[in-house]
């Protein structure tokens, strides 16, 4: 059973953000942490904006947090975001990967070593190469990856670069990443009712 | 490859660094311990976790290579320049009423902040001080005495050196060679660098501000709460604390010891 979701996005990731902030329930299981790539200065507005059409919390992730039920992480500007292996974020000052801080990298690897073949990896549109190599270790340790249809991506620089380096269990376009969602948090809902 | 065997040989390796140079990683980001060591395979051209571990045990000279790699070292010049205007703002002017002044800036790694507070300090008239840079990593120790650091960083480094309320311009303090700036000699004569653990060592000096950004989100909660108790009992009363601005003593049993004075950048003032 899926516990994480790691979703990682750049160019264009706002809109579709949104979107999928509507898809999520709660669970009572599933914990959801999110990159963006935004400019390193300012303040991070994307909690608010996803928070405001979404059944679980969003707020932007602090370093020694453990990881709650139904809440939505999403980094910091400027800081990577990991999962450490017993579950807690932590946020790094580490170089830029992929000239990203944060990285999807760092926070889908992190992911994979944390959470093995319980997690789930949707990568987005963007305009680099960010995410893809992360999205392929999530695979490697077991996770179930996710890759967002390049022709329904307003940018296709980032889902391209990921199916050229590997092979995702799928590729869905924006509405059938919602369902897939929607899905996974329908059946964590049985689940818990057992 | 499991990911369980990966985090599992990441213990037996920090349990074994600990028992034979008593280097304390316990506390330290794991995430952020493998994508160092990810880099040392590399390096070192090694397979595994498993035979860093056979390497440090086995060849003397190994384990002085891999510290290098175990910490993060990434620094800037007037890294968050409101924070340094800020210092100048809240902390210099009541700095100045002491007739000398200690500042530790606790993981200094290369040093990079060491010059950023000796300009600052400079500007603002301050002479009577003496700086405590201290890291854990000896080679960053090296880096950070040299005061040379590639061409590259200047441009960024200049930019926040105005946003942080710089009087000149940072190329006053550099001399360019090659590829290379090396800062003026004079910033470094106030300043002492020595080898330091805040997982390991206890407090060394009275100080009247310390400074310790982005060290302590490697951190689990029982180290930080050791560093705030050494840092409290460090620093005299009424004198100042400087954290990265996404580090803060909320969770800490010393935060009834401290009032904050900038909570955007993080700054607390020290209360008993």
């Amino acid at each position: 059973m899926i516990e994480l979701i790691v979703i990682g996005t750049s160019a264009g990731g706002v809109d579709i953000l949104n979107k999928l902030a509507t898809a999520f329930a709660k669970t009572n299981h599933l914990k959801v942490a999110v990159v963006i790539h935004l400019a390193p200065e300012g303040p991070n507005l994307i909690p608010s904006l996803m928070g405001d059409h979404c059944a679980l919390k969003v707020k932007e992730a602090e370093p020694g947090e453990p990881m709650q039920n139904d809440t939505i992480y999403v980094a910091p500007s400027d800081y990577h975001l990991c999962i450490e292996p017993n579950h807690i974020l932590t946020l790094s000052s580490e170089e830029p990967l992929n000239f990203s801080r944060p990285s999807i990298d760092v926070l889908f690897d992190s992911a994979a070593y944390a959470y093995g073949n319980k997690v789930m990896g949707i990568l987005l549109t963007g305009a680099n190469h960010d995410g893809a190599a992360g999205l392929k270790t999530i695979q490697k340790m077991g996770g179930v990856t996710v890759v967002q249809n390049p022709s329904d991506a307003e940018w296709d620089v980032m889902p391209k670069s990921a199916l050229q380096i590997m092979t995702p269990d799928f590729v869905l376009t924006t509405e059938e990443i919602i369902n897939k969602i929607k899905s996974i948090c329908s059946e964590g809902s049985i689940y818990a009712r057992e | 490859m499991e990911a369980d065997t990966v985090n599992l040989e990441i213990e037996l390796l920090i349990q074994a660094i600990y028992t034979k140079f008593q280097y304390d990683f316990k506390h330290y980001s794991r995430s952020s311990l493998r994508r160092r060591l990810e880099q040392a395979l590399i390096k070192f051209n090694l397979n595994s976790i498993s035979e860093v571990q056979d390497k440090i045990l086995h060849e003397r000279d190994f384990f002085p290579k891999l510290i290098a790699y175990l910490t993060v070292n990434t620094t800037e010049m007037f890294r968050d320049p409101t924070y340094f205007l800020s210092l100048k703002e809240n902390v210099f002017p009541i700095l100045q009423t002491f007739p000398s002044i200690k500042i530790w800036v606790a993981g200094c790694s290369t040093g990079e902040e060491v010059v950023t507070l000796s300009i600052l300090l400079k500007e603002a008239g301050i002479k009577k001080y003496l700086i405590y840079a201290t890291d854990i990593n000896p080679m960053n120790l090296e880096t950070a005495k040299r005061g040379i650091y590639p061409v590259e960083v200047i441009p960024r480094a200049s930019k926040n050196y105005r946003l942080a309320g710089g009087q000149g311009s940072l190329s006053d303090y550099y001399a360019t060679a090659y590829d290379s700036v090396r800062f003026d000699e004079s910033l470094y004569k106030n300043v002492v660098f020595s080898d330091h653990s805040l997982s390991t060592d206890s407090v060394f000096s009275e100080t009247h501000f310390i400074s310790c950004r982005n060290v302590l989100i490697y951190f689990d909660r029982p180290l930080q709460e050791r560093v705030f108790k050494l840092f409290r009992e460090s620093l005299i009363r009424g004198t100042f604390l400087g954290l990265g601005n996404k580090e803060t003593l909320q969770f800490s049993e010393m935060k009834h010891h401290f009032e904050v004075i900038d909570q955007e950048n993080r700054i607390f003032r020290k209360k008993d």
